[in-house]
């Protein structure tokens, strides 16, 4: 079996993201990029399914400029056999929307004709959360969102709702996973793996050249931090916070 | 009078201090069905990367594993070898295997100045007086060297130097040498390769190869077989 797996360079988690000047976009100068968190949990997924030999190959892809090839050199050191770099200079955290990354995706797909795709639920900059649902659209294939479990055999796959977790069955293969936080813990590269993930082939493409539309369907008017959170009021009695939850506040 | 190919490194100062430093940053680990070696940790500190660049000597490979095992399991491979070559030594697993079980003479190859040094300062932990001829000659493409038995662990790593690699040894081959190729089945694996036995990798080494659970020991067939 190949899976193919997503992986998106964004910003690393732990950055405390500011705007930039235009407030039309967020500052990305000098900031760290790292694989995004879900694409993690995904590379590690499609490694494990090779470690238990339910799947053969496993082919990382990432939509970018040219860094995005270092996302998926972590994907190779996590255990990828090998990578596809779409490069692109659009901005992949608002100018490439979800259904140009879908089609691209699909396109891609087309040629490797992957037995499975696991992506990340979502990335941590667009949090659309889409692109699996779209891909699995127009590869007219099954697709299983939020998965916190997946089982290759029973064919089934426990994900996550707001209510609990539910299980769903899906029918065959291909279909297309996106991971949620549940599925698995990610290994670290470490060294000897990064050392020897510079020897895995990473093919480029570019984005232009795949006859794909690349305008999104959405644009971005104005990016703003939220409003700093304003200072709590002590009350005396229960009156007075029940006074206040009613006329203040609007809440009861 | 020296061998064609080959150079003794021992007396020069530049490898003394090579060896020094590999000392300094690694350390012996003995693992289980595993002779002692220097290695180094999964996470080595910035000063360790700063000096070395890219230290594949400092960890066990999964190829050079599965031949040391399979050597292990057949010792005559070793014992009936007058003259064994380790290509692309690296921390110089086989050719210790090899030397320990019999083989005659081993000349433990890399291109790299610190993985020949690292195979030394392996050959000497302990009690060990084991003696291995070193070359960092780039042997790829070069006639017979006049070895029997050659063992390339880990080296089709790389689809365009598996395909010169592959090439060489199997002229090799048809010269009567014996070829064993070590390796968990990557891409660049020419498929005429003959698998002799499979090893399940224990845990301390598939940590540092994500994505292989197994490695094998190959030989690489004559065509007229």
């Amino acid at each position: 079996m190949r899976v193919l797996v997503g992986v998106k360079r964004v910003v690393d988690y732990a950055v405390k993201v500011r705007v930039a000047a235009d407030k039309k976009a967020v500052d990305l100068s000098n900031v760290k990029m790292s694989m995004n968190p879900f694409c993690e949990i995904a590379v590690e997924e499609a490694v494990r399914l090779k470690e238990s030999k339910a799947a053969t190959e496993v082919v990382a892809v990432s939509i970018g400029p040219k860094q995005a090839q270092e996302t998926i050199r972590t994907a190779l050191a996590m255990g990828a056999d090998r990578g596809i770099h779409v490069q692109t200079d659009l901005r992949t955290d608002q100018e490439l929307d979800s259904k140009a990354v879908a089609s691209i995706l699909s396109k891609i797909c087309a040629d490797e004709s992957p037995d499975c795709v696991i992506l990340g639920k979502q990335s941590i900059d667009g949090d659309f959360g889409c692109t699996g649902s779209m891909l699995a659209s127009l590869m007219s294939v099954p697709q299983c969102t939020f998965a916190a479990n997946i089982d290759f055999e029973k064919k089934t796959v426990e994900r996550e709702t707001d209510a609990g977790t539910e299980v769903v069955a899906f029918p065959s293969l291909p279909a297309v996973f996106t991971a949620d936080l549940r599925l698995n813990e990610p290994r670290y590269a470490t060294l000897p793996n990064i050392m020897k993930a510079k020897k895995k082939k990473i093919a480029t493409l570019s984005a232009s050249d795949l006859g794909v539309d690349l305008s999104s369907g959405n644009e971005v008017l104005e990016v703003f931090e939220p409003p700093d959170r304003e200072a709590g009021v002590f009350v005396e009695t229960v009156d007075e916070l029940v006074g206040k939850l009613k006329d203040e506040a609007g809440v009861i | 009078v020296l061998f064609q190919g080959v150079y003794y490194w021992a007396s020069s100062d530049a490898a003394m201090s090579l060896r020094a430093s590999i000392a300094r940053h690694a350390s012996i680990v003995k693992h289980l069905n595993m002779p002692p070696l220097y290695l180094l940790p999964d996470c080595p500190p910035e000063e360790t990367l700063r000096l070395f660049n890219d230290p594949f000597w400092g960890y066990v490979w999964p190829g050079s594993y599965a031949l040391h095992r399979y050597m292990h399991d057949n010792p005559t491979v070793a014992s009936d070898s007058s003259s064994v070559l380790d290509f692309g030594c690296g921390c110089g697993l086989a050719s210790l295997t090899a030397k320990r079980l019999g083989a005659r003479r081993v000349v433990a190859n890399d291109i790299c100045a610190a993985a020949v040094q690292a195979a030394k300062l392996n050959a000497q932990i302990g009690d060990s007086r084991i003696l291995l001829e070193l070359s960092t000659e780039d042997l790829v493409g070069r006639p017979d060297l006049g070895h029997d038995l050659i063992l390339a662990g880990d080296m089709f790593y790389d689809s365009e130097l598996g395909a010169a690699v592959q090439e060489w040894l199997e002229e090799i081959v048809e010269g009567g040498a014996r070829v064993l190729v070590g390796d968990p089945g990557r891409h660049a694996l020419p498929p005429s390769l003959e698998l002799l036995e499979e090893y399940d990798l224990p845990d301390w080494l598939r940590r540092t190869n994500h994505g292989f659970t197994a490695a094998g020991c190959y030989e690489l067939r004559p065509r007229k077989s």
